[in-house]
């Protein structure tokens, strides 16, 4: 049994010698993604991967790890080189709801209220510190992930296409913090964490004195492309034994036992669409259980507890856990 | 990557699983220690430490060789230790051959098998007990039993929702199994009858052998239990249950003989009242019967009583039963003299001089019969006969009548009884022996009385005038023995001993009635549950307004028919159910399974969990010298399965590469490049 943590492992099924359905200038594009977004946060190659997949997925993501990692220079660097509005809030635990969704104020001149967005109205907003706000303004943030609109005084209003949200959260300070509970868990797609850079990785970091995202930084693509190639995502064929396993998938989480709360549906909904992005990362336009593999982890890490301690599981354990899950013949 | 480290067998249990399956086995056996011989139970225990060990420490496999040899041996074993094809021997047989099974366990399926027998074994523990006890074992038995299997089938899931899930089916199950077992037509016996078991519970024997070391019961264990009508309680002495009648006088022992018995008169004229009572007969593998002394009606189903007042039944009881009798008591039973002076007075030859000469001499000083019967009990009475469940053994070539009458003079009713037998017959006056109860106690709570095999006694009659007279030689010498049972009786010089101290003691009486009730629950179980009969269920239906003995052939056909036919259908529909894709795709999966099996014997192990591109990951690591081969199969696979883009000609060209996939052993290529060393 293959033990080995899962960073080190061969992360991609992509070496698999199906004719190539996507067309070779969307995996030159991928490629130079990948490529623009390494240069920024050096040596997390798959984390990169793991965000990309993720946000083509249509789906926010959490990234919890400890300050100074990069996890704001990943955000910056996503919106930047993927040619999208960039807006930033720094959570703190007197911040109203207000301060996220925006207010109306009285304009004496013209005698009638005018609204004056608040941060949340841009294409990605990058969430720091997300659990030191409190639960209200937590949840005024989360209902607009959802609905991807704000309603204010009566009134409904659209947030741009598309819209990211990227929270962090940092794990070891818990004093003063409101961690999410798990029903507004669930809106985030995937929890991953950077982790130190290796060895190399840090030499270079260190060497180049470290990385800056630019304001003139040139963007790859623009928020069209992003669009096209999220239709393209929907489109990467689910077929019928695929279905049939990640119902298994989604029924051991539910009846095995191992887990104090299964996976939700919306879960299910998000892990059929990250394995769709995921296939079509690796250049197929249809996915296969390997996809569900390799994403199913970090769609599992903060939905799923363990039965008998209700203590949350590591990426590897959640791995170990549904090998029980056999892949239908 | 999954790599695989050269020729591991396709399937290994983990050592927990091996150890779950291994504590089912012992679970299910372990109430059967009672049952099988020793040795099979040294047996079974070596095999299963063998087996505990394996898993522990790498020690040699058992392989076929090994196995097959074993099989025949341990086959032998059981037919050996158990004489011949009893019931026994073939539970002992089971019992071996699941341990032996635990070593042959290749493919899930052999541990199912092993599950599945251990149902077998369990409820195979309802032939030797029955009671409320071993029956909530054998529930909790089969309750962990389907947990296991659950398991099996399972293995992500944990013991204990295994368990929860195991009790989840057997509640939903229970309804079913209420109404079968209330309207399920019962077959009493079965088509052979119940086998016998070796172990003959009782130390109630059809002969008496005089002078060979005493094999009566010392045991406590139920004989029979009695209920009489109208709230009759009997006196100590009234006790006499009559059990098997003994003519046939052989010198040292008595047998039944009475080849020329008739069945007693339908219609007798009983002056006394009777007396109606139930009896509820543990199997003792014998034909007849017991009732109160003396006996004029019996109702059961092919009972005969005959008219030395014997009960007999066509077949042994072989499972407990119940019936209802009548007695009349202190009532005598009636002299048929053409007959029993015949075969009442016989003696074999020359043997026990002493004893026809003591005989002879009382004979001609005796005013009358019944005058010699008093002077006989008189000899017994002044010289000094003492009353033992543990008397010497006459040294061999003597005469043993003589011997205990004028020796040892020391022994319990079967000599007490066979001798004054003796003397009768030496002098004259026709005489027999009945073997059976005297006594019995009286349980409080649930208002019956409970025989013990300890309670075993042997009397005598002799004919006086027109009747046979009871005579109980053993209460002459030892009176306590109609207040004690044989066991106490025995101890009575010991009267203070501490046992008597303890039962007469405030713990002793409250452990005497703790006692008293749960033979009260156990009788209750045993009447209502282990005793539903085919009458009961008559009398079910009847109560609901069905008459079944009307039609009662037609009913047994309808319903074997129905049963018949119903398990056709369900057979048929369960083919047709549980298939769960059509045909085609059938073919894909599992000519998908050939290719991993094929690439299982090739050294590259395909798990379960691993989708096609790992697996053939896997193969460029163990094989590299099979990947192309591989890749071949596994995009035709993926086009297939995942692609969907399946056309007729793909699928046969699926088909055809995997028959044609024909990979080498490891070891025999040089493609081992990658083996053992889990590399990329």
């Amino acid at each position: 049994m293959d033990t080995r943590p899962a960073n080190q492992r061969q992360p991609s099924p992509g070496q698999i010698t199906a004719p190539t359905d996507v067309p070779a200038k969307t995996m030159q594009l991928f490629a130079a993604l990948e490529h623009r977004l390494g240069a920024h946060v050096l040596g997390k190659e798959e984390q990169i991967r793991l965000s990309l997949c993720c946000l083509l997925a249509n789906g926010h993501l959490l990234i919890e790890d400890v300050p100074g990692i990069g996890k704001t220079t990943l955000a910056k660097a996503l919106a930047k080189v993927l040619g999208l509005e960039f807006r930033r809030v720094q959570c703190t635990n007197d911040m109203l709801p207000g301060d996220i969704l925006g207010v109306s104020v009285f304009d004496q001149r013209s005698g009638s209220f005018s609204f004056h967005p608040g941060a949340i109205f841009t294409q990605i907003l990058l969430a720091d510190e997300i659990n030191r706000a409190t639960a209200k303004t937590q949840s005024a943030l989360l209902e607009a992930m959802e609905e991807r609109q704000v309603s204010l005084e009566g009134e409904s209003r659209l947030l741009p296409t598309p819209f990211f949200v990227i929270a962090t959260q940092n794990p070891l300070e818990q004093a003063g913090t409101y961690p999410l509970p798990e029903s507004q868990l669930d809106r985030f797609l995937m929890k991953i964490s950077l982790g130190y850079p290796n060895h190399e990785a840090e030499r270079r970091l260190l060497a180049a004195g470290g990385t800056t995202v630019s304001d003139d930084e040139q963007a790859l693509v623009n928020a069209n492309v992003v669009f096209q190639l999220q239709h393209q995502v929907s489109q990467v064929r689910l077929s019928k034994a695929l279905v049939d396993y990640l119902q298994d998938i989604l029924d051991f989480s539910r009846n095995s036992g191992r887990f104090a709360l299964g996976l939700s549906p919306r879960a299910g909904l998000f892990l059929a669409r990250a394995s769709q992005s995921h296939a079509l990362l690796h250049g197929r336009n249809f996915a296969l259980p390997e996809d569900v593999h390799r994403v199913l982890p970090y769609i599992a890490i903060h939905r799923l507890k363990t039965a008998d301690s209700l203590a949350a599981m590591t990426i590897d354990a959640l791995e170990l856990a549904f090998r029980a899950v056999p892949v239908p013949a | 990557m999954t790599v695989s480290a050269g020729a591991a067998p396709s399937f290994a249990p983990s050592r927990q699983e091996a150890h779950l399956v291994l504590c089912t086995v012992i679970l299910c056996t372990l109430p059967h220690f009672f049952n099988i011989s020793g040795s099979v139970i040294l047996l079974c225990l070596a095999l299963w430490a063998y087996h505990f060990a394996l898993h522990r420490w790498s020690l040699p496999r058992v392989g076929l060789m090994m196995r097959t040899l074993l099989g025949v041996l341990l086959f032998a074993a059981a037919i050996v230790t158990n004489e011949g094809l009893t019931l026994e021997a073939f539970v002992s047989l089971l019992t071996m051959m699941i341990a032996l099974k635990l070593f042959e366990q290749r493919h899930q399926r052999d541990e199912i098998t092993v599950v599945i027998l251990c149902y077998f074994l369990i409820v195979s523990g309802m032939f030797f007990d029955d009671s409320l006890f071993s029956t909530a074992y054998i529930i909790g038995c089969i309750l962990f039993t389907t947990a296991v299997l659950i398991r099996i089938q399972f293995p992500a899931l944990a013991l204990t929702p295994a368990l929860a899930l195991s009790w989840r089916l057997a509640s939903r199950a229970f309804p079913l199994m209420l109404l079968l077992f209330l309207v399920f037509p019962r077959i009493q016996g079965g088509l052979w009858g119940r086998p016998a078991l070796l172990e003959s519970s009782t130390g109630f024997a059809d002969q008496i052998s005089f002078g060979a070391v005493a094999q009566l019961a010392v045991r406590g264990t139920a004989a029979f239990r009695a209920s009489f009508e109208n709230g009759f309680r009997p006196t100590k002495n009234q006790l006499y249950w009559r059990g098997v009648v003994l003519w046939d006088c052989r010198g040292d022992t008595w047998k039944q003989g009475g080849a020329d018995m008739r069945p007693a008169a339908r219609r007798m004229e009983v002056p006394a009242e009777r007396l109606g009572y139930a009896v509820t007969l543990e199997p003792h593998n014998q034909r007849w019967l017991f009732a109160l002394d003396l006996p004029v009606r019996v109702t059961s189903q092919g009972i005969l009583l005959r008219d030395d007042f014997a009960i007999y039944r066509s077949r042994p009881v072989t499972s407990r039963i119940s019936y209802q009798a009548e007695s009349a008591l202190g009532v005598q039973s009636g002299y048929q003299p053409a007959r029993d002076d015949r075969i009442g007075l016989q003696l074999p030859h020359g043997s026990n001089p002493q004893a026809r000469e003591l005989a002879a001499q009382l004979r001609r000083t005796a005013a009358s019969d019944a005058d010699l019967v008093e002077k006989v009990l008189d000899f017994y009475r002044e010289n000094h006969f003492t009353y033992s469940m543990t008397p010497e053994v006459a040294p061999p070539g003597t005469d043993t009548i003589d011997w205990f009458l004028f020796n040892s003079r020391n022994g319990f009713c079967e000599h007490f009884a066979a001798s004054f037998a003796f003397l009768m017959r030496a002098a004259g006056i026709p005489a027999r022996l009945v073997n059976g109860y005297f006594g019995g106690e009286e349980n409080p709570f649930g208002g019956y009385w409970l025989i013990r095999q300890s309670d075993a006694h042997v009397w005598a009659e002799v004919r006086d005038g027109g009747v046979w007279r009871r005579v109980d030689p053993t209460l002459a010498v030892a009176p306590h023995r109609g207040l004690e049972n044989a066991r106490v009786a025995s101890g009575a010089e010991e009267r203070d001993s501490l046992f008597s101290q303890f039962k007469q003691s405030a713990v002793g009486q409250w452990a005497a009635s703790l006692f008293n009730a749960w033979d009260m629950v156990n009788s209750r179980w045993n009447q209502w549950v282990m005793e539903y009969s085919i009458a009961d269920q008559f009398r079910l239906f009847a109560s609901l307004g069905i008459d079944l003995e009307k039609f009662r052939g037609i009913f047994q056909f309808l319903l074997i028919a129905a049963a018949v036919v119903g398990a056709t259908v369900f057979f048929f529909l369960t083919l047709v159910f549980m298939r769960k894709t059509p045909r085609e795709d059938d073919q894909v999966g599992r000519a998908w399974r050939v290719f991993r099996e094929k690439l299982g014997r090739a050294g590259v192990v395909a798990h379960d969990y691993q989708g096609p591109a790992d697996l053939l990951e896997a193969v460029g690591a163990v094989r590299p010298d099979l990947r192309r081969q591989a890749e071949v199969i596994i995009n035709f696979y993926i086009a297939i399965r995942y692609r969907e883009q399946a056309t007729a000609e793909m699928l046969a060209a699926f088909r055809q590469a995997v028959r044609s996939f024909r990979p080498g052993r490891p070891g025999r290529n040089n493609g081992m490049t990658g083996i053992g060393n889990g590399k990329k």
